[in-house]
């Protein structure tokens, strides 16, 4: 799998909120639940495309149920896959032993 | 849908909804709807702010990359972006139209440089005048609510005036229009203490000015009330300038003591660089309110000012003013005292006050002179358009032909027009803040003293606001002309007989009358505008004939209270002129003063039926020897202790004046008077004169007035008696020792002459100078404009002229005409115009140098007559030049080829 057998960061936290979101996750509440949590203000766009491209590797899966409005387009929802989750565990797991055993500094150098 | 997004940020939508797959976009774009909704309730301003910012973010490229890789899944809902992707297309049309134009543009440099820079020329010249009035007219006092303060004038039989003291008072107690109302006074003192003695302009002030300008001082303290109280420690606060020239920034200088007109003084303060209010000053001096309220039996006019309270209009201020000096007449009981009350008063803004009421027509007419050239500009720009308009005809008519509306088109032709005005209008803004600058700087130096403090000229809001205007109106009629061509073109006969169907015969004896038209007008432009910058030029370097090596000058004035007497003064000037040359450090010493204004003098013996008929003099009385400036005695003598108040009257006569009056005779002997034979009966009762002597002439008075003829008629002081007198003298080496040891020889003759302003005579002629030399400048920079939209316009016109008969090239060259044949006929006929436009020029031009050389006879006819050669020999050269160029490649091309050129 190489490169992509880890996630990269922004698409580890889009993972970790739809995570948290639950059901009905889609771009706009992801974007709401990292601003929350992070305080990071993100370009919904970004989550977009993220989210896109987390489904072409198979991280994510998305279905999508028609709107209640009558004009509106259907809607897509995201959760994330088992291989989602195993590679969000991969990458925590590595993160923690890379951790391991490393103090930082007092001033912080 | 959206409805309730800002504009800006509709357009950027529009555009991520061109960019990116539908599908995508639309699903983008309603989630981003989702999130501004979400955050209006927290206000609408930070849910557009974070909206906008999401929309760009999404715009970064890339992003956008990512965006449009993304797989469109739905297209369901479509309908939604429908409005917003019409204002796509027609953003991307408008986008495309103007890339086009860009493409026309660049492929003929030389056509779009020629354009702009006739633009820039005629929008520059515009811009710079209007700011540069502007500034001198109608921009706010630099001052916090700098627009506030106001003047107050007295109106007596509509026009105005100061205001009497008491009439003032009453109006102090009783308007509410102003929240502060204080007087001032403006008079030179002697400051002695600093670096060296020095004469400056002190303004006397009530403290309350401190109220109006909110401004505190850069050291020190400001003036209070206390500082005016009857018996309070004489204090002063210096200018910047003054604490930097004379006190050399001296940091130490607040509490020390100066002598101002020989009374100890302590600065209390320096004010910050470039305060001046009222006007301009370099110390104020604190006077109490009372001073402006004389008491009874005296009477005392006052300039005042005041700040109109908050939310108070000055016409509004005017009707209370007026309603209350109303009221205050009628309480007057003495005729003496009503007659000095004014019938009204009214508030005026410092600049109008500066410049008088007459200027605003004056900035009005020069204003309409620069929008006049401006409109020159204009229409040369867009007949170059138009030429180019014509050329594409057949392609505008098939365009037409398949489809194109008018709209269309008519936007295409006015996005080259747009684009060159907007790039010019950038040059413009850009030029004419240069110029400012460079003007501020010059004038600033040329005059340190005099200019009121608010003269800073420079790029400024309302500047800024005007160049928009300017772009805007130039670029609808630049691009205008011809789009308005396109409408109302015949495109049935331009797709029948191509480019020449949309022109025809008339179109051509147009543009032939045109050019004829633009020859004598550039030439006449030219001629005149070399001319007054030729004038000024020469005013500007002028000698004066004086020998001015170490020579200061000064003015000394006596109380004539104190010398009633003919005699009294005259012992008092002498005294004055013995004290001085007495002095050790002084070598010599002359008093002049000018007798009234150039008037008639009439000679003895000679009748006059009209004072038109009678000869004039400049008039001076002096005493001292004038050999000391260099006047040379050419025969008889000079006047001296021979003339005094007793003996019989006398004069000396300058060389032309002798020669005016007497012509080849000798004037000694001679008896003249000064005086009008229209004069009534008991005025014209001056003395005859003999002439005693014929000394050099000088050239005196402003260098650009007509009159420095030197027609000057010398009398004695000593016989004239005056209560002022200009001293002029030549110190030995040490300026400022010289300074002291006058002001010590005047203290001498006594405390009530007052000595006002002492400058280096070199100083004061390099300034005349240099107001010449800058509207020298001014001039010849203006006309350098004027040149290069001339030279624009006119090669423009009559390469345009020549082009346009490529065809009928072709067809001569076809009969058999040689090359040389037909450049020499094309040539031929551009000799035509040339000969009408040029004699046309030549007779107003004539005219004109004839008028200059009257009023300035000292000017060089050689000037004159060379650029009278120079002038047509270059526009000559210019209009061959134009045909020839065009003419040669017409006549190099392939016969065919030229015939069949659209």
């Amino acid at each position: 799998m190489g490169k992509s057998k880890y996630p990269g960061e922004f698409e580890q936290v889009v993972m970790l909120a739809l995570a948290r979101v639950g059901d009905g996750a889609y771009s706009v509440p992801v974007h709401a639940e990292i601003l929350e949590t992070s305080g990071r203000d993100v370009a919904i766009a970004s989550v977009y495309v993220t989210l896109s491209r987390l489904e072409n590797k198979g991280l994510v899966a998305s279905v999508a149920e028609p709107r209640e409005e009558a004009t509106g387009r259907p809607r897509r929802f995201y959760s994330l896959t088992a291989g989602g989750w195993d590679a969000l565990q991969r990458s925590r797991k590595m993160i923690d032993s890379m951790w391991a055993g490393v103090e930082v500094p007092e001033d912080g150098r | 849908m959206r409805r309730d997004w800002p504009f800006f940020a509709r357009v950027l939508a529009s555009i991520l909804g061109r960019a990116t797959p539908a599908g995508v976009s639309g699903n983008l774009l309603r989630d981003l709807d989702e999130g501004h909704r979400a955050r209006l309730p927290q206000g609408a301003r930070g849910a557009n702010r974070w909206l906008t910012r999401q929309l760009v973010l999404a715009l970064s490229p890339g992003r956008i990359r990512d965006l449009r890789r993304l797989p469109a899944r739905s297209l369901r809902g479509v309908d939604d972006v429908s409005a917003l992707r019409a204002t796509g297309r027609l953003l991307m049309s408008l986008a495309t139209d103007l890339r086009y134009s860009f493409r026309l543009l660049a492929r003929s440099p030389a056509f779009s440089l020629t354009t702009v820079v006739i633009l820039t020329g005629g929008l520059s010249v515009s811009l710079f005048t209007y700011s540069l009035l502007h500034t001198m007219m109608y921009k706010p006092l630099p001052l916090p609510a700098g627009d506030a303060v106001v003047r107050i004038f007295a109106v007596e039989d509509g026009r105005t005036g100061f205001i009497e003291g008491r009439t003032l008072d009453f109006v102090r107690r009783n308007v509410d229009s102003f929240e502060v109302m204080g007087t001032y006074d403006s008079r030179l003192v002697q400051i002695r203490g600093g670096v060296s003695p020095a004469s400056i302009s002190a303004t006397f002030i009530e403290p309350n000015m401190f109220d109006i300008t909110a401004v505190a001082p850069a050291l020190g303290r400001r003036l209070l009330s206390a500082d005016a109280e009857p018996g309070a420690e004489p204090v002063a606060i210096l200018s910047h300038h003054i604490w930097n020239a004379t006190f050399g920034a001296d940091a130490e200088i607040v509490g020390s003591q100066v002598n101002l007109n020989g009374v100890s003084t302590r600065i209390v303060g320096v004010m910050p660089a470039d305060f001046g209010f009222p006007v301009f000053g370099h110390i104020w001096i604190p006077v109490a309110r009372s001073e402006s309220a004389p008491p009874a039996g005296e009477t005392t006019y006052v300039a005042a000012y005041a700040k109109l309270r908050p939310g108070v209009s000055a016409p509004r201020a005017d009707v209370e003013l007026h309603e209350t000096i109303q009221r205050y007449r009628a309480t007057v009981t003495d005729p003496d005292l009503l007659e000095l009350t004014p019938d009204s008063a009214k508030t005026r803004t410092f600049q109008k006050a500066q410049m008088g009421d007459e200027a605003e027509v004056s900035f009005a007419i020069m204003n309409m002179a620069a929008g006049f050239i401006l409109l020159l500009a204009c229409v040369n720009a867009a007949n170059l358009l138009l030429a180019r308009c014509l050329e594409r005809t057949r392609e505008i008519t098939i365009r037409v032909a398949i489809g194109a509306s008018r709209l269309r088109l008519v936007t295409q032709m006015m996005g080259e027009g747009i684009i060159m005005t907007a790039v010019a209008g950038g040059l413009t803004i850009f030029i004419t803040a240069q110029a400012l600058a460079l003007f501020d700087a010059r004038t600033h130096a040329a005059l340190p003293e005099g200019l009121a403090y608010w003269w800073r000229w420079g790029m400024d809001a309302p500047t800024l606001t005007v160049a928009g205007l300017l772009v805007l109106g130039t670029a609808l009629l630049v691009g205008g002309i011809p789009a308005w061509r396109v409408v109302r073109a015949d495109t049935n006969a331009a797709l029948r007989d191509g480019q020449q169907g949309g022109q025809g015969l008339a179109t051509d004896r147009l543009t032939r009358a045109l050019v004829v038209l633009q020859i004598a007008a550039i030439s006449v432009l030219l001629f005149l505008g070399g001319m007054a910058a030729y004038v000024t030029y020469q005013a500007g370097t002028i000698d004066f004939g004086l020998d001015t090596d170490r020579v200061l000058v000064g003015m000394v004035a006596m109380d004539e209270g104190d010398y009633p007497t003919r005699e009294s003064r005259v012992a008092f000037l002498e005294r004055v002129r013995r004290e001085v040359e007495a002095s050790a450090t002084i070598e010599a010493v002359i008093l002049r003063v000018q007798v009234g204004e150039e008037g008639p003098v009439m000679l003895e013996g000679a009748v006059y039926d009209t004072e038109a008929n009678q000869p004039t003099a400049r008039v001076r009385a002096q005493m001292g020897d004038s050999a000391m400036l260099g006047v040379e005695l050419r025969v008889g003598r000079r006047l001296d202790e021979r003339d005094g108040l007793g003996a019989a009257p006398t004069a000396v006569v300058s060389e032309t004046l002798a020669r005016d009056l007497w012509g080849t005779q000798s004037p000694l002997g001679r008896r003249l008077r000064v005086g009008s034979v229209e004069a009534p009966r008991g005025e014209s009762t001056q003395p005859w004169l003999t002439v005693v002597g014929v000394v050099s002439d000088i050239y005196e008075g402003n260098p650009l007035d007509g009159d420095r003829k030197g027609k000057t008629l010398y009398l004695s002081m000593a016989q004239v008696a005056p209560t002022n007198a200009g001293i002029t003298f030549r110190h030995r080496g040490d300026a400022s020792a010289a300074l002291v040891a006058l002001t010590e020889a005047l203290d001498e003759v006594g405390p009530t002459v007052e000595l006002v302003r002492i400058i280096n005579f070199d100083d004061m002629l390099d300034q005349m100078r240099g107001a010449s030399l800058a509207a020298s400048q001014v001039l010849g920079g203006c006309f350098g404009f004027a040149l290069v939209l001339a030279i624009g316009g006119i090669y423009g016109l009559t390469s345009r002229s020549v082009t346009q008969r490529t065809q009928e090239i072709g067809i001569r060259r076809a009969l058999g005409a040689t090359k040389v044949r037909i450049i020499a006929l094309f040539l031929r006929g551009s000799g035509r115009q040339l000969t009408i436009g040029l004699g046309l020029a030549a007779a107003v031009g004539v005219a004109a140098s004839v008028a200059v050389l009257n009023l300035y006879p000292e000017l060089d006819v050689g000037a004159f007559l060379a650029a009278g050669l120079l002038v047509p020999t270059l526009i000559s050269g210019l209009v061959l030049t134009a045909t020839y160029l065009p003419t040669r490649r017409a006549v190099r091309m392939n016969p065919r080829a030229a015939i069949w050129r659209e």
